[in-house]
């Protein structure tokens, strides 16, 4: 780092410099707290060296030589149509604090952090993972999301993907498979690559082979849901995002195969008596894992999260009923939308089932609502969580906050309050 | 399914040949034109000559139709039919083939149920008027000639290859507009073959309605039982041929389920469902051999 500066002198380097060495002290920082979080199974080395070099050692995403990459935005954007016109999917959704403090400058003060975030790493242009993105395919969600689409357009090769605000309407749904075809033409461009059934079927099997894992993974949780740390499983759902699904495939494989073995043998990670909690809203992404590793530190177990850049990044599979071109555009479509518990759709009953089904599934007695300061739309179904949690006898509560790391310690009082409200008050008797 | 092939093998055999003596009930054709009068399907369509037998026969017929509406449904559509049979066929050669289809599409399922209607009121009262049904019905043309009786084509033949190229591009496309299988569907509420779905196991991804070849919306879009009941809600339709496509293709546990006088006989199973999808993992290893080179540049 110190040849760096002295060679270049002018202040837009020195900033740039002070960015990468922030930003990737901080990312050391988290990955240790990770590391050090005992019962850390041994399988879970994979998933961090992800993190590790794209966060710390600077590199760009893994994957093959010569592959281009394709910037998304959300799981609203199927992997399978990226790869099948061979390029590969990053997640960029930004959780670094150090962007989000240059980010700040460019964004308004209330936006979300998130994208604040990814406009900070766009406008600061030093991260190989955004530089050496060829195309960036923003999906138009919320509001930020459309500014975002437009701020990046004027820098970059970008698309924005309409998505419908509903899905139970057909011709909703028949938009959406338009705007899949005409984001598939777009790649061509990029790739050279044409759309055709034998691509889309390879792609949509390799990332079936991921879901598989991932199935297994889920169901082992289910049935012991103490047997890995949550803290530990969100770090492994964040690395599906900056590397080739083939390589996450097998790593998961092997975690899935280590936490069997230590399951059968009685050995989980985290005490019987710890309250299970589950933690839902805005996404967590690495670094800023404030949340998940105040929980555990604070004497909860983190045993499910619904959040998009945790289980529910790659937990809904295709369901392809026609083996055509068009079949599989269409179950690519429908399984990136309807299923989809995002807030920004004008209809969100699903994700309310969806908890629910969560609570049944991995016996949970807490949960923490997480919002994002400025994220509206998750700020708005608290109130109907609030109230069918309620009727369920859960505890809940709301954690605002932002991407900086002035608030925690006034987390961790809120937290700690809350798992001693479950263990010694309402929640006791499970 | 895979099952239905297996059964729908025997069913057409039999229905070909074996029961050419019975007086089936319900089975959507008749064996073979001097068996003409034993078949069920020739009663409904010509309910004049039904009612000139005795009461007795005409009891005899209606009840031994409920009994096997009621034990069976909408069943025999999904797995015995031959015409089902062959239609299926048709499908799985295109499946094979890739070609693409007719996919959804809300207009074309309308059309289909004002068509169905029309085939109803035709299929019905056509005998009161002087026709024939069996003149053209496109099952009258195929099942003897399955069965090994001779081919007889004309208006019937010409609808069964309507039928066989329709079906090929939509599934199940003759099952839309079939008046018997309609009729069949009417006691779905006293069937003992039902389908229950579990609205909070439910994400609501979809894939059972774009699954049904009857274009069912409510299997997707019902999120509550007539009680207010979350769990086992009774979503069979009329509609409904039980050919379980949307079970197959429900990745969630407990989602979906055929229940037989409340058992549940199929269940969606979200690691069977992945199997069905998921390949051998060492077809996606070619990367791996790149990891080494790669990750450490």
């Amino acid at each position: 780092m110190n040849d760096y500066i002295s060679r270049q002198g002018s202040a837009e380097d020195r900033r740039k410099a002070r960015f990468l060495n922030k930003s990737s002290t901080t990312a050391i920082k988290y990955l240790r707290k990770i590391e050090d979080l005992p019962h850390k199974p041994d399988a879970l080395k994979p998933f961090t060296d992800v993190l590790k070099h794209v966060f710390v050692d600077m590199q760009g995403a893994v994957k093959p030589q010569g592959v281009p990459s394709v910037g998304t935005y959300c799981v609203m954007i199927p992997p399978e149509l990226i790869y099948a016109m061979g390029a590969m999917p990053v997640k960029l959704c930004g959780g670094s604090y150090t962007a989000f403090n240059v980010g700040d400058d460019i964004a308004p003060r209330d936006a979300c952090p998130l994208v604040k975030a990814i406009m900070g790493f766009e406008s600061i242009g030093v991260m190989p993972v955004y530089q050496e993105c060829q195309l960036m395919a923003v999906p138009i969600t919320c509001d930020c999301k459309k500014k975002l689409a437009g701020y990046l357009a004027e820098r970059r090769n970008t698309i924005a993907l309409h998505v419908p605000s509903g899905r139970d309407r057909d011709e909703d749904m028949e938009q959406y498979v338009r705007e899949l075809y005409l984001f598939s033409q777009k790649l061509t461009e990029v790739t050279d690559v044409e759309l055709s059934y034998e691509r889309l079927s390879w792609a949509c099997g390799m990332t079936a082979a991921a879901q598989y894992e991932l199935s297994r993974f889920i169901e082992l949780r289910r049935k012991y849901p103490l047997a890995i740390k949550g803290t530990h499983y969100m770090a492994a759902m964040n690395a599906i995002s900056y590397t080739h699904i083939s390589l996450w495939t097998r790593y998961m494989h092997d975690l899935c195969d280590e936490i069997e073995a230590k399951a059968k043998r009685g050995e989980m990670a985290s005490k019987e008596n710890r309250p299970r909690i589950l933690i839902t809203g805005s996404p967590i992404v690495f670094p800023n894992f404030k949340i998940p590793l105040l929980i555990e530190e604070m004497g909860g177990a983190l045993v499910a999260d619904e959040t998009c850049m945790g289980e529910r990044g790659a937990y809904d599979p295709p369901a392809i009923v026609d083996q055509s071109t068009d079949g599989i555009m269409r179950a690519l479509a429908n399984k990136s939308t309807r299923p989809c518990t995002c807030p920004t759709f004008v209809d969100n009953k699903r994700r309310v089932y969806r908890i629910m089904q969560m609570l049944k599934d991995y016996r949970v007695q807490g949960v923490i609502y997480h919002v994002l300061r400025g994220c509206l739309v998750y700020d708005y179904e608290y109130q109907v969580m609030e109230e069918e949690l309620g009727k369920l006898g859960i505890p809940i509560i709301r954690i605002e906050s932002d991407y900086n790391e002035e608030d925690v310690e006034q987390l961790r009082i809120r937290i700690e309050a809350f798992i001693e409200l479950i263990k010694y008050g309402k929640g006791s008797s499970k | 399914m895979i099952l239905s092939f297996a059964l729908l093998i025997f069913g057409s055999r039999l229905t070909g040949t074996v029961f050419s003596n019975i007086q089936l009930p319900v089975l959507a054709c008749p064996y073979n034109l001097d068996q003409l009068t034993s078949a069920g399907c020739y009663y409904f369509s010509h309910l004049d000559v039904l009612f000139t037998e005795g009461w007795q026969e005409i009891l005899a017929f209606f009840g031994t139709f409920i009994v096997c509406a009621v034990l069976l449904g909408r069943v025999l559509c999904g797995f015995i039919c031959p015409l089902g049979f062959v239609q299926d066929i048709a499908h799985e050669a295109r499946q094979a083939l890739h070609i693409e289809g007719v996919s959804l599409n809300e207009k074309m399922y309308t059309v289909l149920r004002l068509v169905k209607w029309i085939m109803l009121v035709i299929f019905l009262g056509i005998g009161f008027v002087g026709g024939n049904f069996c003149d053209f019905c496109p099952a009258a043309a195929i099942s003897p000639a399955l069965a090994g009786f001779k081919l007889s084509l004309g208006l019937g033949g010409f609808f069964m290859i309507i039928v066989i190229v329709s079906g090929f591009f939509k599934r199940r496309s003759f099952c839309n507009i079939c008046p018997l299988g309609y009729i069949l569907g009417l006691t779905h509420k006293a069937s003992l073959f039902k389908l229950k779905k579990d609205a909070v196991a439910c994400t609501e991804c979809g894939a059972c309605y774009e699954a049904c070849p009857m274009g069912i919306k409510s299997i997707f879009t019902v999120r509550e039982g007539k009680k207010g009941e979350l769990s086992k809600i009774d979503v069979t339709t009329p509609d409904c041929i039980m050919c379980g496509e949307c079970v197959r293709r429900c990745p969630e546990n407990n989602a979906l389920a055929i229940t037989f006088c409340g058992k549940k006989v199929y269940n969606a199973d979200r690691m069977k469902f992945m199997k069905q999808y998921a390949p051998k993992p060492d077809k996606y290893a070619p990367f791996l051999n790149h990891e080494k080179s790669d990750k450490h540049e």
